[in-house]
């Protein structure tokens, strides 16, 4: 748990560093607020405090969960997977993840810089189950929920906050607009935003599921990722 | 994870903005495809390949003591080197698509056999990709912010926020830097090097958050909340 002991100075230097705004300061004291706090070490690790009053507690399950999926630096997974999210289509030339005629999505809760809770996240893992997506089972969120029906596996957690978490799953490239729609319903219930990414296999050059989203008038960026192909295991490629 | 994903900007900023990095598959599914494994030597001509055309930022993680290493944060190359493991991702930021260009002729060249991501303008990449007859396997498109999107900072300030994938880059210190920049108590170069410390990952463009403060101090806000489409 961050904290700011009694040391502080109340220069406030602090406060814009924290992402989420968690840090507070009223006449009497500068302090963390825990409600807030996402636990994504920024304050702590840009070593801005000039008396060294930001200190970090251990941390108990469920807050673990925060800073596993807030903070980088963090390497103790409560759910034995690290990170937020797998490799999805950055090693896709190797693990053939992704097939063709599959969509990918990648629905980032939180992001940009917002933060999320895991009830905001349950609203888009019950919606996508109820249209019957495939979740990725190596996902740490996935972890978390039943995938059958999309529902958090302990209460415990539904009101913890971090920084993002990622619902990765994926559909056949025809159901990639019907997807799409669903996410949009969501984010009718959610109290934060989401950033959504769609991965596709590309065949000769092009990208398959381009002009299916043109189509139904679903605007994408002009900027992405690309995998470019050179990755073989032993000469051989996925 | 999709941290190089969603880095917003329009074309003329983005065109100063490419990641490009490297890395193996852990194994899918339970299965160790075989991928990573005595990787670190590859890793390392990866990161020599990258480091001499130029890069703005560079950075290893996680390094075999588990630290993530990146030149903003003042770490040498030399130490970026030396911390690469089997398990590292190196990654590299790009003012210009030339480079990348290059970059990418000499990894088909040289055939490492590790998996390359670019992020950049599609429409960039996959030109040079067919003047080197390369043919791109996979992209990862973002369809944009669903939900309260009342709660972002304003769209100039989410172009630098954005340039960290993990949000460590606070909007709040964005701001304030600006302001700092505007009222002639810092420069924008150390702003932005402020800024590219909190991103653990390296691949905060610094050259381009320069220009992106430069222009924000000398914008007057006075519409808060912009489209963010």
């Amino acid at each position: 748990m961050l904290k700011i002991d009694e040391k502080c100075i109340r220069c406030r230097i602090c406060l814009p560093y924290c992402p989420v705004g968690a840090i507070t300061a009223d006449k009497e004291k500068t302090y963390i607020d825990q409600d807030l706090c996402v636990e994504c070490g920024v304050c702590h690790r840009a070593k801005i405090c000039p008396v060294n009053a930001i200190y970090q507690q251990d941390l108990t399950w469920p807050r673990t969960l925060r800073a596993q999926f807030s903070n980088p630096a963090a390497y103790r997974h409560p759910t034995a997977i690290g990170g937020r999210g797998t490799d999805e289509m950055k090693t896709n030339d190797v693990t053939s993840r992704f097939k063709h005629g599959e969509a990918g999505f990648c629905i980032e809760l939180g992001r940009p810089g917002i933060g999320a809770t895991f009830n905001d996240a349950e609203k888009v893992t019950m919606t996508l189950a109820a249209i019957g997506v495939e979740f990725e089972q190596e996902n740490p969120l996935t972890f978390l929920v039943n995938i059958s029906d999309g529902k958090l596996k302990d209460e415990a957690i539904r009101n913890e906050r971090v920084l993002s978490c990622i619902v990765e799953c994926k559909a056949s490239e025809e159901r990639a607009v019907e997807v799409l729609k669903a996410l949009q319903e969501a984010s009718k219930m959610v109290n934060t935003v989401f950033s959504v990414g769609v991965i596709s296999r590309c065949r000769e050059g092009e990208i398959p599921i381009k002009p299916i989203l043109d189509k139904a008038g679903i605007k994408t960026y002009i900027n992405g990722k690309t995998n470019l192909g050179l990755g073989r295991v032993r000469g051989v490629k996925a | 994870m999709t941290h190089s994903l969603h880095r917003l900007g329009d074309y003329e900023s983005l065109k100063k903005d490419y990641v490009l990095f490297a890395l193996t598959a852990a194994g899918v599914y339970g299965k160790d495809l075989g991928h990573a494994a005595g990787s670190a030597a590859k890793k390392k001509r990866f990161l020599d390949i990258v480091a001499s055309h130029g890069p703005v930022n560079m950075s290893v993680s996680p390094t075999h003591d588990r630290r993530r290493l990146a030149l903003a944060a003042g770490y040498t190359l030399e130490e970026l080197r030396n911390g690469i493991c089997d398990k590292s991702e190196i990654y590299s930021v790009f003012n210009n698509m030339d480079s990348v260009k290059r970059v990418i002729e000499e990894l088909k060249t040289k055939n490492l056999g590790l998996s390359v991501v670019v992020s950049g303008i599609f429409d960039e990449v996959f030109r040079c990709c067919r003047e080197i007859s390369m043919t791109p396997h996979t992209v990862n498109m973002s369809v944009g912010i669903m939900g309260r999107t009342e709660m972002l900072p304003r769209k100039r300030v989410l172009e630098m926020t954005t340039m960290c994938g993990h949000s460590l880059v606070s909007s709040g210190l964005v701001e304030h830097l600006i302001n700092r920049v505007r009222n002639r108590k810092m420069t924008s170069e150390e702003a932005a090097g402020v800024l590219a410390k909190q991103c653990l990952c390296g691949i905060f463009n610094t050259a381009r958050a320069v220009e992106l403060i430069e222009l924000a101090a000398s914008e007057i806000v006075d519409k808060p909340s912009e489209s963010h489409d």
